[in-house]
């Protein structure tokens, strides 16, 4: 029979509660540090009548089956009363616990200093639960990391068929969503970053996700975030809290409709000021406004209007108990949109078969003028949110409850592209998260993901000649289950039932269109 | 997995409170197909027209009240028909369907009341037929429904399709004499392919020539009656018009003789392979007493790949021949 005691975790634990950096656990890279300690044996019932005062702490400490204050109470504890002890004859107790004493002492030469271990970077988060994305800790050294995503999916919209561009109706794939290849190499005030991506989401295609470079002033604390952190490239947009959750991390597939329909991509061009003090987390940040998506990457990347957006997060993180963190925000931003102009046209002449005969009958042929171009303009754009989570660990595993919720004015860029040049209103977008996740051990995993999103709150449709409004919110049910090797694998299925008003039905009534989909998906880390 | 997905699916709609549930599809397996309506499978709603209409009454509404379009025979593969009339004013929906063909029926909203005609309301679409309708007669049916989702008397339209080969509307309007023999080429991949077609006489059709008519015949002379004429060049030059078929027409009997058959690849247009047929159509008596095409065995099936295309610089392959007496 033996005990594990994890010295140097329990320490890091002990210390990270007294900070303001949210983790769910100890970095990994300390567990294998752990000292491996042979229990006392059972003292005997006579022998521990007649032992001295001190006893009972000495005997207390190996019935604790808590780590973090086992290790503090032995060691005070046992020494004051191994001292006065001058019986020839040991106690088979207190030889136990000198006979654990030199276990430790022959052990800890090997170890290097506590705030050596904690200054090691603890390796990257490959799941939502491994801490929040807003107290990241940036690392020394150089880092190569990656993972590859490949999944199947299946949705209720494919068809064996070609749309009217010619491209592909078929969803049910077999596809590597993303393959990523990372770099890091950070110094004492300084960092950079450089991420590629693969995937064969719109045929295969290889682009840059990430290259930014940043200026550091860390804090004190090594696993804390920096105080204050200049950067500027390519790199993530601080906006809320899903968009910040990084893909290798996120449990679910996906982010959700809206997080998806106000940026299209993970990441932007521009410059950031980030940094923790203390509890608060903040972010200032100008932006392109053209994030850069996974299916189509050389889209993005130019920006056609000169103004940029501006984008802000004020938030928090806490750990008010061992077992319980809690974190939120609010976010803004404000940017301009861009409505393309027409160039000019020639003459043109058009025949329409009106009566289907195959010849050119009077009537059925148009002149078409030509046309001066028309004049590109821009509109504005905002969006605000407001997201909060909370981290427990329970006797299963650890849980995750976070949620979401936005509204915005023209900011759809990703699925409802808003432009109120061409549709003379401004459009109002709502949207909303709510998800929990929740281990059931360290190597299964189980959650549930409801997200809204309606495009337009003023839409309307016409019947027989009476406009309506109509309810344009796509509500989606995402559970999910999956299987996780810590640290390494994780293979998740997830379903996403789609609620909407996208089809018509036999009364000209928008109803729900049948447009279910579900993916398994392999993460493995790289 | 797909009985969980299912499963899954049926949990969840009853979670988020899903009521009826439609599919975005194309419906390119349908005989029409409508752009901007819905398609929902299943029979056409609403109640069968009654026939000998004179004494049936106005209709229970809500209905179609009329339609109005410019023809009433349809091509194979028609693109492009405007559709347009009337509903009765409390229908919020037109339905449509061929009675006949299809799975189910396409749904298009109905418009603004048309003060001319009683605030009757307007509707309109434009639709495209399928490549494979069958030649013939075909009722296509209308219906509308209302507020409450009730249907009324439903609106039956006749139309013909026509045969993909050029038979003068003979399949529609049998009075009409189809030609006495038409020899058609047909493919099934988007590349420029001609006929080519050599007469007893010598005289090569295909390409610039479009006549079997004899060089320095007179337009009228070489346009018609026994000359067989190319009807049209299929996508020429790549210029890809989706039709993928040339026809010889000979409107009366041809000149005895034998008659070599080629397939020339004038140009791949990037697609690797074509297959082809190659068919002769002889007008022969018909049951009622008038004269139809009728398809004989095919002359020809076969295979070019892109590496055959010739530009026009060679005949093409050779297909075999056929007789005229």
């Amino acid at each position: 029979m033996s005990r594990r005691i994890p010295l140097v975790a329990s320490l890091a634990l002990a210390t990270a509660t007294q900070s303001s950096v949210v983790r769910a656990e100890p970095p990994p890279a300390v567990q294998p540090d752990d000292v491996e300690i042979p229990a006392p044996p059972p003292a005997p019932e006579s022998t521990a009548a007649p032992t001295s005062p001190a006893t009972p702490a000495t005997t207390a400490a190996p019935a604790s089956t808590s780590a973090s204050t086992a290790v503090p109470a032995l060691a005070p504890a046992s020494a004051p009363a191994l001292a006065p002890t001058p019986a020839p004859t040991p106690d088979p107790e207190l030889a136990a616990l000198r006979a654990r004493l030199d276990a430790l002492e022959a052990k800890s030469p090997s170890e290097p200093a506590h705030p050596l271990v904690r200054s090691d970077p603890p390796g990257p988060p490959t799941t939502s639960f491994d801490g929040s994305p807003w107290s990241r800790v940036w690392g020394r050294g150089l880092q190569i990391g990656g993972y590859v995503q490949a999944q199947y999916q299946h949705s209720q919209l494919s068809e064996n068929q070609l749309d009217a561009n010619g491209s592909p109706l078929n969803q049910n794939r077999l596809l590597v969503r993303r393959a990523r290849l990372r770099v890091d190499r950070g110094w004492d005030y300084a960092a950079a970053t450089v991420e590629v991506d693969g995937n064969n989401n719109n045929g295969v295609a290889f682009g840059l996700r990430r290259a930014e470079g940043s200026l550091l002033l860390r804090s004190s604390d090594p696993l804390a975030p920096p105080l204050l952190a200049f950067s500027a490239g390519l790199s993530d947009i601080p906006f809320g809290y899903e968009l910040m959750d990084p893909n290798r991390s996120r449990v679910f597939l996906e982010r959700t409709t809206s997080s998806r329909a106000f940026f299209p991509g993970d990441n932007d061009f521009g410059a950031r000021l980030t940094g923790a003090v203390g509890y608060f987390r903040y972010a200032v940040a100008v932006l392109d406004g053209t994030p850069v998506p996974d299916s189509e990457p050389a889209s993005a990347g130019f920006d056609a209007t000169s103004e940029k957006d501006i984008m802000a997060r004020l938030g928090a993180e806490a750990q008010p108990r061992d077992d319980l963190g809690v974190g939120g925000g609010v976010s803004f931003v404000r940017g301009t949109g861009f409505h393309a102009g027409t160039p000019a046209t020639k003459d043109s002449f058009q025949w329409r078969d009106l009566n289907g005969n195959g010849a050119v009958d009077a009537g059925e042929t148009v002149a078409l003028p030509g046309s001066a171009s028309t004049p590109s303009s821009t509109f504005s754009r905002w969006a605000l949110g407001v997201d909060i989570q909370i981290r427990a660990k329970t006797p299963i595993g650890r849980s995750l409850l976070y949620g979401e919720a936005y509204v915005g004015s023209n900011y759809d860029r990703g699925l409802f592209v808003a432009d109120p040049v061409a549709t003379g209103i401004d459009l109002r977008e709502v949207g909303w998260y709510v998800a929990f996740l929740q281990e059931i051990t360290p190597y299964a995993v189980i959650g549930l993901r409801v997200d809204a999103y309606n495009p337009n709150g003023d839409s309307t449709t016409q019947r027989a000649g009476t406009v309506f409004p109509v309810d344009q919110t796509i509500t989606t049910w995402s559970p999910m289950v999956g299987l996780v090797l810590p640290n390494r694998a994780r293979f998740v299925f997830q379903y996403d039932h789609v609620a909407d008003h996208e089809g018509l039905d036999a009364r000209g009534v928008p109803t729900d269109l049948r447009n279910d989909q579900w993916a398994l998906r392999l993460q493995v880390e790289l | 997995m797909s009985r969980l997905a299912a499963s899954l699916a049926s949990a969840l709609a009853v979670a988020s409170c899903g009521g009826e549930q439609v599919s975005r599809t194309a419906a390119l397996e349908e005989p029409i197909r409508i752009a901007s309506g819905q398609f929902i499978a299943g029979a056409l709603p609403g109640l069968p027209s009654p026939s000998g209409s004179e004494d049936a009454g106005p209709g229970v509404t809500p209905l179609v009240s009329d339609v109005q379009v410019l023809t009433n025979t349809i091509a194979p593969g028609m693109a492009g028909l405007d559709f347009g009339g009337h509903a009765s004013p409390n229908a919020q929906t037109v339905e449509v369907r061929f009675a006949d063909l299809g799975t189910g029926y396409w749904v298009v909203p109905v418009g603004v009341p048309d003060p001319s005609a009683n605030d009757a309301l307007t509707w309109q679409f434009t639709a495209d037929f399928g490549h494979d309708l069958a030649p013939g007669p075909h009722e296509l049916l209308f219906a509308a429904v209302d507020a409450n989702g009730a249907s009324g008397t439903q609106l039956g339209v006749s139309f013909c399709v026509d045969t993909p080969v050029p038979d003068n509307f003979n399949a529609c309007s049998p009075k009409i004499a189809p030609p006495a023999a038409v020899l058609s080429l047909t493919w099934n991949t988007a590349v420029d392919l001609d006929l080519i077609v050599r007469t007893p006489s010598g005289v090569t059709v295909g390409g610039k020539n479009v006549t079997t008519a004899a060089p320095g015949s007179s337009v009228k002379a070489a346009s018609g009656g026994s000359n067989g004429v190319l009807d049209h060049d299929s996508n020429r030059n790549c210029a890809i018009d989706g039709i993928q078929r040339e026809d010889i027409v000979w409107q009366t009997t041809p000149a005895a003789g034998a008659y070599g058959v080629w397939a020339d690849l004038f140009g791949a247009c990037g697609r690797p392979a074509v297959n082809f047929i190659a068919t002769l159509w002889i007008a022969e008596p018909g049951p009622d007493g008038g004269r139809r095409l009728v398809e004989q065995p095919p002359l020809a099936v076969g295979e070019l790949v892109a590496s055959q295309a010739n530009g026009g610089t060679a005949p093409g392959l050779y297909l075999g021949s056929f007789n005229f007496q």
